[in-house]
Protein backbone atom coordinates (compact mmCIF):
# COMPACT_ATOMS: atom_id res chain seq x y z
CA UNK A 1 0.00 0.00 0.00
CA UNK A 2 2.86 2.35 0.90
CA UNK A 3 4.73 1.61 -2.35
CA UNK A 4 1.55 2.03 -4.30
CA UNK A 5 0.95 5.52 -2.87
CA UNK A 6 4.57 6.57 -3.46
CA UNK A 7 4.29 5.43 -7.08
CA UNK A 8 0.98 7.17 -7.71
CA UNK A 9 1.46 10.38 -5.75
CA UNK A 10 5.28 10.79 -5.59
CA UNK A 11 5.69 14.57 -6.05
CA UNK A 12 2.60 15.54 -4.01
CA UNK A 13 2.91 16.68 -0.40
CA UNK A 14 2.28 13.78 1.98
CA UNK A 15 2.74 15.45 5.35
CA UNK A 16 2.84 19.07 6.47
CA UNK A 17 3.93 20.23 9.87
CA UNK A 18 4.78 23.69 11.19
CA UNK A 19 4.82 25.11 7.68
CA UNK A 20 7.11 22.47 6.11
CA UNK A 21 6.09 19.70 3.70
CA UNK A 22 7.51 16.35 2.76
CA UNK A 23 6.37 14.70 -0.45
CA UNK A 24 5.58 11.03 -0.94
CA UNK A 25 8.95 10.63 -2.68
CA UNK A 26 10.83 12.25 0.21
CA UNK A 27 8.94 10.12 2.69
CA UNK A 28 10.09 7.08 0.73
CA UNK A 29 13.72 8.25 0.58
CA UNK A 30 14.03 9.40 4.22
CA UNK A 31 12.33 6.39 5.68
CA UNK A 32 14.53 4.23 3.42
CA UNK A 33 17.62 5.74 5.06
CA UNK A 34 16.12 5.05 8.44
CA UNK A 35 15.22 1.48 7.51
CA UNK A 36 18.72 0.84 6.15
CA UNK A 37 20.17 2.00 9.45
CA UNK A 38 17.88 -0.31 11.43
CA UNK A 39 18.82 -3.24 9.22
CA UNK A 40 22.51 -2.72 8.54
CA UNK A 41 23.85 -0.70 11.47
CA UNK A 42 21.62 -1.91 14.30
CA UNK A 43 21.16 -5.41 12.84
CA UNK A 44 17.51 -5.51 13.83
CA UNK A 45 15.85 -8.70 12.65
CA UNK A 46 12.32 -8.77 11.24
CA UNK A 47 9.92 -9.04 14.16
CA UNK A 48 12.08 -6.88 16.46
CA UNK A 49 10.10 -4.29 18.35
CA UNK A 50 10.87 -0.61 17.76
CA UNK A 51 9.30 1.92 20.14
CA UNK A 52 8.29 5.41 18.97
CA UNK A 53 7.77 8.19 21.48
CA UNK A 54 6.85 11.52 19.93
CA UNK A 55 3.91 13.82 19.15
CA UNK A 56 2.67 14.47 15.60
CA UNK A 57 5.85 15.50 13.79
CA UNK A 58 7.20 14.72 10.31
CA UNK A 59 9.60 12.28 11.98
CA UNK A 60 6.69 10.11 13.02
CA UNK A 61 5.62 8.79 9.60
CA UNK A 62 9.27 8.58 8.50
CA UNK A 63 10.21 6.36 11.43
CA UNK A 64 7.01 4.36 11.40
CA UNK A 65 6.88 3.41 7.72
CA UNK A 66 10.40 2.16 7.50
CA UNK A 67 10.34 0.32 10.79
CA UNK A 68 7.34 -1.47 9.31
CA UNK A 69 9.00 -2.04 5.96
CA UNK A 70 12.13 -3.36 7.63
CA UNK A 71 9.77 -5.99 9.06
CA UNK A 72 9.86 -4.58 12.58
CA UNK A 73 6.90 -4.24 14.92
CA UNK A 74 6.12 -0.67 16.02
CA UNK A 75 5.36 -0.04 19.69
CA UNK A 76 3.67 3.35 20.08
CA UNK A 77 4.43 5.18 23.32
CA UNK A 78 2.56 8.15 24.68
CA UNK A 79 5.08 11.00 25.05
CA UNK A 80 3.46 11.98 28.34
CA UNK A 81 4.22 8.64 30.00
CA UNK A 82 5.93 8.69 33.37
CA UNK A 83 9.19 6.71 33.65
CA UNK A 84 7.27 3.92 35.42
CA UNK A 85 4.71 3.59 32.61
CA UNK A 86 7.40 3.71 29.94
CA UNK A 87 9.47 1.09 31.75
CA UNK A 88 6.51 -1.27 31.86
CA UNK A 89 5.78 -0.86 28.17
CA UNK A 90 9.40 -1.16 27.01
CA UNK A 91 9.99 -4.30 29.02
CA UNK A 92 6.64 -5.91 28.32
CA UNK A 93 7.06 -5.40 24.57
CA UNK A 94 10.76 -6.28 24.62
CA UNK A 95 11.56 -3.25 22.46
CA UNK A 96 15.18 -3.27 21.22
CA UNK A 97 15.21 0.28 19.90
CA UNK A 98 13.39 3.52 20.61
CA UNK A 99 13.04 6.70 18.57
CA UNK A 100 12.31 9.52 20.99
CA UNK A 101 11.93 13.27 20.69
CA UNK A 102 14.51 15.04 22.89
CA UNK A 103 11.82 16.82 24.90
CA UNK A 104 11.01 13.49 26.55
CA UNK A 105 14.50 11.95 26.68
CA UNK A 106 14.71 12.70 30.41
CA UNK A 107 11.75 10.33 30.94
CA UNK A 108 13.70 7.51 29.29
CA UNK A 109 16.72 8.41 31.39
CA UNK A 110 14.48 7.88 34.43
CA UNK A 111 13.82 4.28 33.34
CA UNK A 112 16.54 2.41 35.18
CA UNK A 113 15.63 -1.15 34.29
CA UNK A 114 15.48 -1.74 30.55
CA UNK A 115 17.58 -4.82 29.81
CA UNK A 116 16.35 -5.38 26.25
CA UNK A 117 16.56 -1.85 24.93
CA UNK A 118 19.86 -1.60 23.05
CA UNK A 119 19.46 1.43 20.81
CA UNK A 120 18.25 4.95 21.44
CA UNK A 121 17.68 7.35 18.55
CA UNK A 122 16.86 10.93 19.52
CA UNK A 123 15.33 13.64 17.38
CA UNK A 124 14.68 17.34 17.89
CA UNK A 125 11.27 18.85 17.19
CA UNK A 126 12.50 20.82 14.17
CA UNK A 127 14.45 18.01 12.44
CA UNK A 128 13.15 17.51 8.88
CA UNK A 129 11.73 21.05 8.67
CA UNK A 130 14.61 22.02 6.34
CA UNK A 131 17.12 24.84 6.73
CA UNK A 132 16.83 27.49 8.21
CA UNK A 133 13.57 26.58 9.92
CA UNK A 134 15.05 23.49 11.49
CA UNK A 135 17.75 25.44 13.31
CA UNK A 136 15.37 28.17 14.43
CA UNK A 137 12.74 25.77 15.77
CA UNK A 138 15.27 23.55 17.53
CA UNK A 139 16.98 26.54 19.10
CA UNK A 140 13.67 28.06 20.21
CA UNK A 141 12.42 24.79 21.70
CA UNK A 142 15.61 24.24 23.63
CA UNK A 143 16.68 27.69 24.78
CA UNK A 144 13.76 30.10 24.45
CA UNK A 145 10.76 28.01 25.40
CA UNK A 146 12.83 25.65 27.57
CA UNK A 147 10.81 22.67 26.35
CA UNK A 148 13.75 20.27 26.56
CA UNK A 149 14.69 19.27 30.11
CA UNK A 150 18.34 18.25 30.51
CA UNK A 151 19.02 14.59 29.75
CA UNK A 152 21.95 12.27 29.49
CA UNK A 153 21.81 8.99 27.57
CA UNK A 154 25.31 7.84 26.58
CA UNK A 155 24.05 5.36 23.97
CA UNK A 156 21.89 7.91 22.12
CA UNK A 157 22.37 8.52 18.39
CA UNK A 158 20.82 11.56 16.70
CA UNK A 159 18.26 10.98 13.96
CA UNK A 160 20.22 13.27 11.64
CA UNK A 161 23.23 10.93 11.99
CA UNK A 162 20.99 7.94 11.39
CA UNK A 163 19.61 9.42 8.17
CA UNK A 164 23.07 10.48 6.97
CA UNK A 165 24.64 7.08 7.59
CA UNK A 166 21.54 5.26 6.43
CA UNK A 167 21.78 7.00 3.05
CA UNK A 168 25.06 5.18 2.43
CA UNK A 169 23.98 1.78 3.73
CA UNK A 170 22.48 -1.03 1.66
CA UNK A 171 18.75 -1.51 2.07
CA UNK A 172 16.73 -4.58 1.42
CA UNK A 173 13.01 -4.07 1.98
CA UNK A 174 11.58 -6.94 3.99
CA UNK A 175 8.34 -8.37 2.71
CA UNK A 176 6.22 -8.71 5.84
CA UNK A 177 3.58 -11.44 5.74
CA UNK A 178 -0.02 -10.36 6.26
CA UNK A 179 -0.13 -12.19 9.59
CA UNK A 180 3.04 -10.51 10.93
CA UNK A 181 2.46 -8.09 13.77
CA UNK A 182 2.75 -4.48 12.57
CA UNK A 183 1.87 -2.77 15.85
CA UNK A 184 1.86 -3.68 19.50
CA UNK A 185 -0.73 -1.15 20.54
CA UNK A 186 -1.03 -0.81 24.30
CA UNK A 187 -4.44 -0.53 25.89
CA UNK A 188 -6.12 -1.13 29.23
CA UNK A 189 -8.80 -3.10 27.36
CA UNK A 190 -11.80 -4.15 29.40
CA UNK A 191 -9.85 -5.33 32.42
CA UNK A 192 -7.57 -2.34 32.97
CA UNK A 193 -4.32 -4.35 32.88
CA UNK A 194 -2.12 -2.63 30.26
CA UNK A 195 -1.34 -5.03 27.43
CA UNK A 196 -0.22 -4.92 23.81
CA UNK A 197 -2.89 -5.66 21.23
CA UNK A 198 -1.18 -7.48 18.33
CA UNK A 199 -2.38 -5.71 15.19
CA UNK A 200 -1.17 -7.44 12.06
CA UNK A 201 -0.46 -5.97 8.63
CA UNK A 202 -3.64 -7.71 7.50
CA UNK A 203 -5.69 -6.09 10.30
CA UNK A 204 -4.53 -2.60 9.36
CA UNK A 205 -4.86 -3.02 5.59
CA UNK A 206 -8.32 -4.55 6.10
CA UNK A 207 -9.47 -1.63 8.23
CA UNK A 208 -8.12 0.89 5.71
CA UNK A 209 -9.97 -0.90 2.88
CA UNK A 210 -13.15 -1.09 4.94
CA UNK A 211 -13.00 2.61 5.75
CA UNK A 212 -12.13 3.42 2.12
CA UNK A 213 -15.17 1.50 0.91
CA UNK A 214 -17.23 3.81 3.12
CA UNK A 215 -15.56 7.06 2.12
CA UNK A 216 -14.40 6.72 -1.48
CA UNK A 217 -17.31 8.41 -3.19
CA UNK A 218 -16.64 11.55 -1.12
CA UNK A 219 -12.90 11.70 -1.76
CA UNK A 220 -10.75 12.68 -4.72
CA UNK A 221 -7.39 10.90 -5.07
CA UNK A 222 -4.47 13.29 -4.70
CA UNK A 223 -6.74 16.27 -3.93
CA UNK A 224 -7.61 16.04 -0.26
CA UNK A 225 -6.30 17.72 2.87
CA UNK A 226 -6.75 16.07 6.25
CA UNK A 227 -5.96 17.74 9.54
CA UNK A 228 -4.52 15.37 12.15
CA UNK A 229 -4.92 16.82 15.62
CA UNK A 230 -5.29 13.54 17.48
CA UNK A 231 -1.99 11.87 18.34
CA UNK A 232 -0.70 9.35 15.80
CA UNK A 233 0.45 7.05 18.58
CA UNK A 234 -3.27 6.48 19.18
CA UNK A 235 -4.92 3.89 16.94
CA UNK A 236 -7.75 6.13 15.71
CA UNK A 237 -5.55 8.77 14.09
CA UNK A 238 -3.06 6.14 13.00
CA UNK A 239 -5.60 4.31 10.84
CA UNK A 240 -8.21 6.95 10.10
CA UNK A 241 -5.83 9.82 9.32
CA UNK A 242 -2.37 8.46 8.64
CA UNK A 243 -3.17 5.30 6.68
CA UNK A 244 -6.53 5.96 5.00
CA UNK A 245 -5.37 9.31 3.67
CA UNK A 246 -1.98 7.93 2.63
CA UNK A 247 -3.86 5.52 0.43
CA UNK A 248 -5.61 8.34 -1.43
CA UNK A 249 -2.56 10.61 -1.72
CA UNK A 250 -3.87 13.33 0.59
CA UNK A 251 -1.86 16.06 2.27
CA UNK A 252 -1.83 15.32 5.97
CA UNK A 253 -1.43 18.37 8.20
CA UNK A 254 0.11 17.25 11.49
CA UNK A 255 -0.73 19.26 14.61
CA UNK A 256 1.95 18.59 17.26
CA UNK A 257 0.07 20.16 20.16
CA UNK A 258 -3.71 20.47 19.74
CA UNK A 259 -4.04 21.62 23.35
CA UNK A 260 -2.64 24.93 22.15
CA UNK A 261 -5.97 25.90 20.62
CA UNK A 262 -4.98 29.36 19.26
CA UNK A 263 -1.97 27.85 17.40
CA UNK A 264 -4.17 25.04 16.11
CA UNK A 265 -6.69 27.51 14.71
CA UNK A 266 -3.89 29.49 13.08
CA UNK A 267 -2.80 26.29 11.34
CA UNK A 268 -6.37 25.58 10.19
CA UNK A 269 -6.52 29.04 8.64
CA UNK A 270 -3.55 28.20 6.39
CA UNK A 271 -5.42 25.28 4.86
CA UNK A 272 -8.85 26.60 3.98
CA UNK A 273 -10.42 23.38 2.78
CA UNK A 274 -9.77 20.48 5.10
CA UNK A 275 -11.65 17.29 4.39
CA UNK A 276 -11.80 16.30 7.97
CA UNK A 277 -10.31 17.78 11.07
CA UNK A 278 -10.38 14.41 12.77
CA UNK B 1 -12.37 13.98 20.28
CA UNK B 2 -15.45 15.31 21.96
CA UNK B 3 -13.12 17.33 24.18
CA UNK B 4 -11.16 18.64 21.20
CA UNK B 5 -14.25 19.64 19.20
CA UNK B 6 -15.62 21.19 22.38
CA UNK B 7 -12.43 23.20 22.92
CA UNK B 8 -12.48 24.45 19.33
CA UNK B 9 -16.10 25.53 19.65
CA UNK B 10 -15.25 27.43 22.83
CA UNK B 11 -12.71 29.59 20.99
CA UNK B 12 -14.12 32.71 19.31
CA UNK B 13 -11.49 32.67 16.52
CA UNK B 14 -12.63 29.22 15.43
CA UNK B 15 -16.07 30.61 14.63
CA UNK B 16 -14.50 33.02 12.14
CA UNK B 17 -12.94 30.29 9.96
CA UNK B 18 -14.41 29.47 6.56
CA UNK B 19 -16.05 26.04 6.51
CA UNK B 20 -17.60 26.11 3.04
CA UNK B 21 -14.99 23.71 1.61
CA UNK B 22 -15.06 21.26 4.49
CA UNK B 23 -16.51 17.96 3.37
CA UNK B 24 -16.89 16.14 6.66
CA UNK B 25 -15.63 15.95 10.23
CA UNK B 26 -15.24 12.64 11.87
CA UNK B 27 -15.31 11.82 15.53
CA UNK B 28 -14.34 8.63 17.25
CA UNK B 29 -12.41 7.41 20.24
CA UNK B 30 -15.01 8.62 22.71
CA UNK B 31 -18.68 9.40 22.96
CA UNK B 32 -19.77 12.68 21.40
CA UNK B 33 -22.08 14.72 23.59
CA UNK B 34 -25.26 15.93 21.96
CA UNK B 35 -24.53 19.54 22.92
CA UNK B 36 -21.14 19.44 21.16
CA UNK B 37 -22.60 17.79 18.05
CA UNK B 38 -25.38 20.36 17.79
CA UNK B 39 -23.09 23.36 18.22
CA UNK B 40 -20.70 21.88 15.63
CA UNK B 41 -23.49 21.63 13.07
CA UNK B 42 -24.71 25.13 13.86
CA UNK B 43 -21.27 26.66 13.41
CA UNK B 44 -19.84 24.69 10.48
CA UNK B 45 -23.05 23.75 8.69
CA UNK B 46 -21.93 20.11 8.61
CA UNK B 47 -22.91 17.36 10.99
CA UNK B 48 -20.24 15.62 13.02
CA UNK B 49 -19.89 12.05 11.73
CA UNK B 50 -19.55 9.73 14.67
CA UNK B 51 -18.05 6.27 14.50
CA UNK B 52 -16.99 3.59 16.94
CA UNK B 53 -13.95 1.48 17.39
CA UNK B 54 -11.34 0.23 19.80
CA UNK B 55 -7.66 -0.55 19.80
CA UNK B 56 -8.35 -4.27 19.44
CA UNK B 57 -10.16 -3.69 16.12
CA UNK B 58 -7.53 -1.55 14.35
CA UNK B 59 -9.82 0.45 15.31
CA UNK B 60 -12.95 1.12 13.19
CA UNK B 61 -16.04 -1.06 13.67
CA UNK B 62 -18.98 1.21 12.80
CA UNK B 63 -19.42 4.61 11.22
CA UNK B 64 -22.32 6.83 10.23
CA UNK B 65 -23.14 7.42 6.57
CA UNK B 66 -21.37 10.62 5.48
CA UNK B 67 -24.52 12.13 4.03
CA UNK B 68 -26.58 12.26 7.22
CA UNK B 69 -28.05 15.71 7.69
CA UNK B 70 -28.39 15.72 11.45
CA UNK B 71 -26.57 14.19 14.39
CA UNK B 72 -28.50 11.02 15.17
CA UNK B 73 -26.93 9.98 18.45
CA UNK B 74 -25.75 6.67 16.99
CA UNK B 75 -22.28 5.45 16.02
CA UNK B 76 -23.63 4.32 12.65
CA UNK B 77 -23.56 1.01 10.80
CA UNK B 78 -20.95 -1.78 10.80
CA UNK B 79 -18.23 -1.43 8.13
CA UNK B 80 -18.20 -3.91 5.21
CA UNK B 81 -17.03 -7.43 6.19
CA UNK B 82 -17.75 -6.74 9.84
CA UNK B 83 -20.18 -8.85 11.92
CA UNK B 84 -21.63 -7.52 15.15
CA UNK B 85 -23.72 -9.15 17.85
CA UNK B 86 -25.37 -7.83 21.02
CA UNK B 87 -25.15 -10.42 23.78
CA UNK B 88 -26.16 -10.83 27.40
CA UNK B 89 -23.78 -11.87 30.19
CA UNK B 90 -24.34 -15.55 29.34
CA UNK B 91 -23.44 -15.06 25.69
CA UNK B 92 -27.00 -15.24 24.29
CA UNK B 93 -27.85 -13.04 21.33
CA UNK B 94 -30.28 -10.22 22.18
CA UNK B 95 -32.81 -8.64 19.84
CA UNK B 96 -33.32 -5.22 18.31
CA UNK B 97 -33.63 -2.50 20.95
CA UNK B 98 -32.16 -4.57 23.80
CA UNK B 99 -28.99 -3.39 25.51
CA UNK B 100 -26.12 -5.86 25.89
CA UNK B 101 -22.41 -6.28 25.25
CA UNK B 102 -21.31 -5.38 21.74
CA UNK B 103 -19.26 -8.19 20.13
CA UNK B 104 -17.32 -7.86 16.86
CA UNK B 105 -15.96 -10.26 14.26
CA UNK B 106 -14.01 -9.24 11.16
CA UNK B 107 -10.64 -8.92 9.44
CA UNK B 108 -9.75 -5.92 11.58
CA UNK B 109 -9.95 -7.84 14.87
CA UNK B 110 -6.51 -8.28 16.49
CA UNK B 111 -4.54 -11.50 16.63
CA UNK B 112 -4.64 -11.39 20.45
CA UNK B 113 -2.78 -9.73 23.31
CA UNK B 114 1.03 -9.99 23.31
CA UNK B 115 2.16 -12.75 25.71
CA UNK B 116 -1.25 -12.71 27.45
CA UNK B 117 -3.26 -15.75 26.34
CA UNK B 118 -5.32 -15.45 29.54
CA UNK B 119 -6.40 -11.88 28.69
CA UNK B 120 -7.02 -12.87 25.06
CA UNK B 121 -9.25 -15.75 26.19
CA UNK B 122 -11.31 -13.40 28.37
CA UNK B 123 -12.33 -11.26 25.39
CA UNK B 124 -12.77 -13.98 22.75
CA UNK B 125 -15.97 -16.00 22.28
CA UNK B 126 -16.03 -19.59 21.04
CA UNK B 127 -17.45 -18.42 17.70
CA UNK B 128 -14.64 -15.94 17.11
CA UNK B 129 -16.17 -12.66 18.29
CA UNK B 130 -14.28 -10.07 20.30
CA UNK B 131 -16.13 -8.91 23.41
CA UNK B 132 -15.73 -5.13 23.50
CA UNK B 133 -16.85 -4.44 27.07
CA UNK B 134 -19.19 -1.78 25.71
CA UNK B 135 -22.93 -1.87 26.26
CA UNK B 136 -24.84 -1.12 23.06
CA UNK B 137 -28.14 -1.63 21.28
CA UNK B 138 -29.14 -1.84 17.63
CA UNK B 139 -32.23 -0.01 16.39
CA UNK B 140 -34.68 -1.08 13.69
CA UNK B 141 -32.65 0.52 10.91
CA UNK B 142 -29.52 -1.29 12.05
CA UNK B 143 -27.85 1.75 13.61
CA UNK B 144 -25.75 1.02 16.69
CA UNK B 145 -26.08 3.07 19.85
CA UNK B 146 -23.40 2.85 22.49
CA UNK B 147 -24.90 3.07 25.92
CA UNK B 148 -21.69 3.06 27.96
CA UNK B 149 -18.64 1.17 29.11
CA UNK B 150 -19.65 -1.94 31.02
CA UNK B 151 -17.13 -1.24 33.75
CA UNK B 152 -18.23 2.40 34.26
CA UNK B 153 -21.82 1.39 34.94
CA UNK B 154 -23.15 2.70 38.26
CA UNK B 155 -25.66 0.54 40.15
CA UNK B 156 -28.11 2.61 42.20
CA UNK B 157 -30.45 0.41 44.28
CA UNK B 158 -30.08 -2.30 41.65
CA UNK B 159 -30.82 0.04 38.75
CA UNK B 160 -28.20 0.50 36.07
CA UNK B 161 -27.07 4.08 35.53
CA UNK B 162 -24.77 4.92 32.64
CA UNK B 163 -22.44 7.89 33.20
CA UNK B 164 -22.67 8.95 29.53
CA UNK B 165 -26.36 9.68 29.92
CA UNK B 166 -25.81 11.78 33.04
CA UNK B 167 -22.91 13.69 31.46
CA UNK B 168 -24.97 14.35 28.35
CA UNK B 169 -27.76 15.88 30.43
CA UNK B 170 -25.41 17.96 32.60
CA UNK B 171 -23.69 19.31 29.46
CA UNK B 172 -27.02 20.67 28.24
CA UNK B 173 -26.76 23.25 31.04
CA UNK B 174 -25.16 26.35 29.51
CA UNK B 175 -23.12 27.04 32.65
CA UNK B 176 -21.13 23.80 32.33
CA UNK B 177 -17.82 23.50 30.48
CA UNK B 178 -16.95 19.87 31.22
CA UNK B 179 -18.29 17.07 33.38
CA UNK B 180 -17.51 13.54 34.52
CA UNK B 181 -20.04 11.28 36.28
CA UNK B 182 -18.94 8.50 38.63
CA UNK B 183 -20.41 6.21 41.26
CA UNK B 184 -19.60 6.62 44.93
CA UNK B 185 -20.50 4.27 47.77
CA UNK B 186 -23.81 5.08 49.42
CA UNK B 187 -25.13 3.44 52.62
CA UNK B 188 -28.73 3.35 51.38
CA UNK B 189 -28.48 2.70 47.66
CA UNK B 190 -25.09 0.86 47.40
CA UNK B 191 -23.91 3.44 44.91
CA UNK B 192 -24.97 6.99 44.14
CA UNK B 193 -24.17 9.27 41.22
CA UNK B 194 -21.63 12.01 41.76
CA UNK B 195 -20.69 14.60 39.16
CA UNK B 196 -17.43 16.50 38.92
CA UNK B 197 -17.91 19.73 37.00
CA UNK B 198 -15.78 22.45 35.44
CA UNK B 199 -17.79 25.67 35.31
CA UNK B 200 -18.26 27.85 32.25
CA UNK B 201 -20.37 30.37 34.19
CA UNK B 202 -18.66 31.37 37.45
CA UNK B 203 -22.00 31.80 39.23
CA UNK B 204 -23.12 28.19 38.64
CA UNK B 205 -24.33 26.43 41.81
CA UNK B 206 -24.74 22.78 42.76
CA UNK B 207 -28.43 23.35 43.49
CA UNK B 208 -29.06 24.75 40.01
CA UNK B 209 -27.40 21.68 38.45
CA UNK B 210 -29.35 19.22 40.53
CA UNK B 211 -32.58 20.99 39.65
CA UNK B 212 -31.58 20.85 35.98
CA UNK B 213 -30.95 17.09 36.27
CA UNK B 214 -34.34 16.55 37.95
CA UNK B 215 -35.99 18.01 34.86
CA UNK B 216 -34.33 15.50 32.52
CA UNK B 217 -33.71 12.34 34.56
CA UNK B 218 -35.62 9.83 36.65
CA UNK B 219 -34.89 10.40 40.36
CA UNK B 220 -32.43 7.51 40.91
CA UNK B 221 -30.20 8.88 38.15
CA UNK B 222 -30.02 12.39 39.58
CA UNK B 223 -26.60 13.15 41.10
CA UNK B 224 -26.42 13.22 44.89
CA UNK B 225 -23.21 15.25 44.96
CA UNK B 226 -21.67 17.94 42.82
CA UNK B 227 -18.01 18.76 43.05
CA UNK B 228 -16.48 21.72 41.22
CA UNK B 229 -12.92 21.60 39.92
CA UNK B 230 -10.81 23.81 37.69
CA UNK B 231 -10.00 20.92 35.32
CA UNK B 232 -10.65 17.20 34.83
CA UNK B 233 -8.05 14.44 34.41
CA UNK B 234 -8.01 13.18 30.81
CA UNK B 235 -6.46 10.53 28.59
CA UNK B 236 -4.22 11.56 25.64
CA UNK B 237 -7.25 11.72 23.32
CA UNK B 238 -9.13 13.88 25.79
CA UNK B 239 -11.50 11.35 27.33
CA UNK B 240 -12.37 12.24 30.90
CA UNK B 241 -10.66 9.67 33.10
CA UNK B 242 -13.56 8.58 35.27
CA UNK B 243 -11.38 6.23 37.29
CA UNK B 244 -9.18 9.14 38.34
CA UNK B 245 -12.24 11.11 39.48
CA UNK B 246 -13.32 8.54 42.02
Amino acid sequence: MFDDSVRRFGPLPAYSCMGADITYNELDRLSGCFGAFLQSALKLEPGSRVALMMPNLLQYPVAMFRALRAGCTVVNCNPLYSPRELEYQLNDSGAEAIVIVENFAHVLEGVTRRPQLRHVITTQVGDLLGFPKRTVVNFAAKYLKRMVPAWHLPEAVALSTVLEQGARLPWKPAAPNPQDVAFLQYTGGTTGVPKGAMLTHRNLVANVQQAYAWLWSFLEDGEEIVVTALPLYHIFALTANCLVFLKIGARNVLIPNPRDIPAFIKELRKFPSPTSPA
Amino acid sequence: MNTLFGALLNNPDFARLDFTQMEFSMAGGMAVQRSVAERWKQLTGRPLIEGYGLTETSPIVTINPLDIQEYNGSVGLPLPSTDIAIRDDDGNDLSIGEAGELCVRGLQVMKGYWNRPDETAKVTTSDGFLRTGDIAMVDREGFVRIVDRKKDMIIVSGFKVFPNEIEDVVMLHPGVLEVGAVGRPDPKTDEAVEIVVVKRAPGLTAEALIEHCHKHLTPYKVPKDVEFRSELPKTPVGKVLRRALQ
